[in-house]
């Protein structure tokens, strides 16, 4: 078993890559656009569910890196939603039963959401920094414009969470990064 | 908080440990594979729309020639306009501009700049010299708004003298007055009046407008408080690009060139992207498969043909993010080509902001420092705004003039407005991206 543990997360890293590629061409080339569920954090979700918990922090880096090579937000951005979600749900893991189908469905949900309203305060935020003194769009108007994406990539997400959450656990390679039940 | 407030090392230091991340987008080649590499069956009216944006842009280019010269004053006898177009604003300074001149040959220190019938600064010499890494052709130009700066002026009906430089603490851009002869004087224009031959040759710019006198309260709790600005005829923050260096009637004639080519100068480079999606719902990228070590900067134009594609965000050791047209927060420097009975006229716009894509068209917000004031023909008919063929302007760093970015309707009147522009045909699809590449010392 321990030998088939690094190709298993070079499996995630596969799957993870796919994943956020095929969702980049859905936000950008599909009708659905801005309701394109989170797919990526849909998976990472779902891995944390039957991860150990050493292997959580990890498995968020995997899927941010993943997720860095699709999109234009800037890394410490990226790399500081992922460190944040998993420390989540490591608290959350404490307290209540992961395996709650609604818990995880609302992770997918919320942490979708809050993904979309961080990068957009983050892109707000670096962009008055740069532009320091020259007439721009301004805070608030960046936040509002992200609140509609925000909520629509929410509900997909929570949605497509309730259906794929079993599934994406269950996708090839990834068996021997599931912590043993017995 | 890093993700918050960059901080350029770090930053510099995440590219080499996320070298792994080209490995990632790699994985995703077969997607790649099956989006397929397209190719565009160049039907004759692609063709045709093509040749008409190349057309357009050489008129653009004629236009911009005499978009420096003065419209109501006329040079003093003798006096030679050299021009110069606006390459960037060196590292952040406000102040001070990066210009690149028709001869270098001729220039001299503290040569008065002008745009229009406006006065803009004076050329720094000095600085230039200091900066070994500049092309020859490249000038530095101090602007009047420089917190230093001085130069003698006086109102337009001669009655009363001061000193402008630098900016008024008020609000809005107004330039500084210092010892006006007559402190009560609050209305009234103000022209540059320097003495001959001192100081360099400032009076070669004598009668070029630098701004009307206006009063204004800066504290409401102190009513008896007021202070006296220019309220400035240019957008001296974003809306200057092309200027002339004012030459003595004594100075060598310079030679004429300054086409600064754009299509065929070799400073492009042809990219493609791996992935045509972004990940992030509101924003509009892709990633680049090129970065700093193959030339790629930040801030560098990306062109289809004529057609402005997007700008480079962020530019990695291997890899580069790109944000399109689309993308909230993208600046653009801007003109506006508008077709008046008169013949063609440029309308500075200074920058623009993108707020959103709504399919074919982008929402941009245009602050109007400048706003489209004149009434033309096209308004008298009772519409309140002009259609207007938007390009790119000059001014920043690897963004060349004279890219296509669409068609809008230019508002009338003080802003800021929300312009839509209509991308052209095709421009969602864009078929042979290029990339403009930087060199050392090559803005």
């Amino acid at each position: 078993m321990r030998r088939t543990r690094p190709l298993a997360w070079l499996m995630l890293a596969v799957w993870a890559s796919w994943i956020c590629a095929a969702q980049a061409l859905c936000v950008a080339r599909s009708p659905l656009g801005f309701w394109t569920p989170d797919l990526a954090l849909i998976l990472l979700v779902a891995c944390i569910g039957s991860l150990h918990r050493r292997d959580v922090l990890a498995a968020s880096l995997i899927v941010a890196m993943a997720r860095l090579a699709y999109t234009v937000e800037p890394a410490p951005a990226v790399l500081a939603a992922f460190l944040a979600f998993s420390v989540a749900v490591q608290l959350l893991r404490r307290l209540a039963e992961f395996s709650h189908p609604l818990l995880r469905v609302g992770l997918c949900a919320g942490g979708a959401g809050a993904f979309v309203l961080w990068f957009a305060l983050v892109h707000a935020l670096r962009m008055e920094r740069m532009l320091e003194g020259a007439p721009h769009p301004g805070l608030s108007a960046s936040l509002s414009a992200a609140l509609l994406p925000a909520c629509a990539t929410a509900l997909t997400s929570g949605l497509a969470g309730l259906v794929l959450l079993d599934g994406l656990v269950r996708l090839p390679g990834l068996t021997p990064l599931r912590r043993r039940r017995w | 908080m890093l993700a918050l407030r960059p901080v350029e090392p770090l930053e510099r230091g995440l590219d080499w440990l996320l070298l792994p991340v080209r490995g990632m987008e790699a994985l995703a080649a077969p997607l790649a594979w099956l989006q397929g590499r397209r190719v565009h069956a160049a039907d004759e009216s692609t063709l045709a729309l093509r040749r008409e944006e190349a057309l357009e842009q050489a008129e653009l280019e004629d236009a911009l020639r005499f978009m420096a010269r003065p419209e109501e004053l006329a040079l003093p006898a003798g006096v030679v306009g050299l021009r110069a177009e606006v390459v960037q604003r060196p590292g952040g300074h406000l102040d001070r501009l990066l210009v690149r001149v028709e001869d270098p040959s001729v220039i001299e220190q503290d040569l008065p700049v002008i745009s229009g019938d406006s006065y803009v600064g004076r050329v720094d010499l000095d600085a230039t010299r200091r900066d070994a890494r500049l092309a020859p052709d490249l000038y530095y130009v101090e602007l009047v708004t420089g917190a230093e700066f001085r130069v003698g002026a006086v109102t337009d009906d001669g009655a009363c003298r001061m000193v402008v430089g630098g900016l008024a603490p008020l609000g809005d851009v107004r330039l500084g007055v210092h010892n006006p002869e007559d402190p009560s004087r609050s209305e009234g224009r103000v022209v540059v009046s320097e003495p001959p031959l001192v100081e360099g040759r400032g009076d070669l710019a004598n009668g070029f407008h630098l701004g009307r006198l206006l009063a204004e309260q800066p504290d409401p709790s102190a009513p008896r408080r007021r202070l006296v600005g220019l309220v400035p005829e240019l957008d001296y923050a974003t809306g200057l690009h092309q200027l002339l260096v004012l030459l003595p009637p004594d100075a060598p004639r310079p030679k004429r060139r300054l086409r600064i080519p754009l299509e065929h100068d070799g400073h492009w480079a042809p990219v493609h992207f791996a992935v045509r999606g972004e990940i992030s719902p509101p924003r509009e990228g892709r990633p680049l498969a090129r970065g700093r070590l193959q030339g790629v900067r930040d801030g560098a134009a990306l062109a289809d043909g004529t057609r402005l594609v997007g700008r480079v965000l962020h530019a990695g050791l291997f890899e580069s993010s790109v944000a399109l047209l689309g993308d909230p927060g993208l600046p653009i420097p801007a003109l506006a080509l508008l077709r008046t009975p008169e013949g063609l006229r440029i309308h500075v716009l200074g920058r623009l902001w993108c707020l959103g894509r709504d399919g074919n068209t982008v929402r941009l917000l245009w602050p109007a420092v400048l706003p489209l004031e004149t009434p033309l023909e096209t308004t008298a008919q009772g519409e309140d705004s002009i259609p207007a063929r938007i390009w790119t302007g000059s001014g920043e760093a690897l963004m060349p003039r004279g890219l296509l970015l669409g068609d809008a309707r230019l508002p009338v009147g003080p802003g800021p407005h929300v312009l839509t522009l209509t991308l052209p045909p095709g421009a969602e699809d864009p078929a042979g991206v290029r990339v403009r590449l930087g060199q050392e010392g090559q803005p």
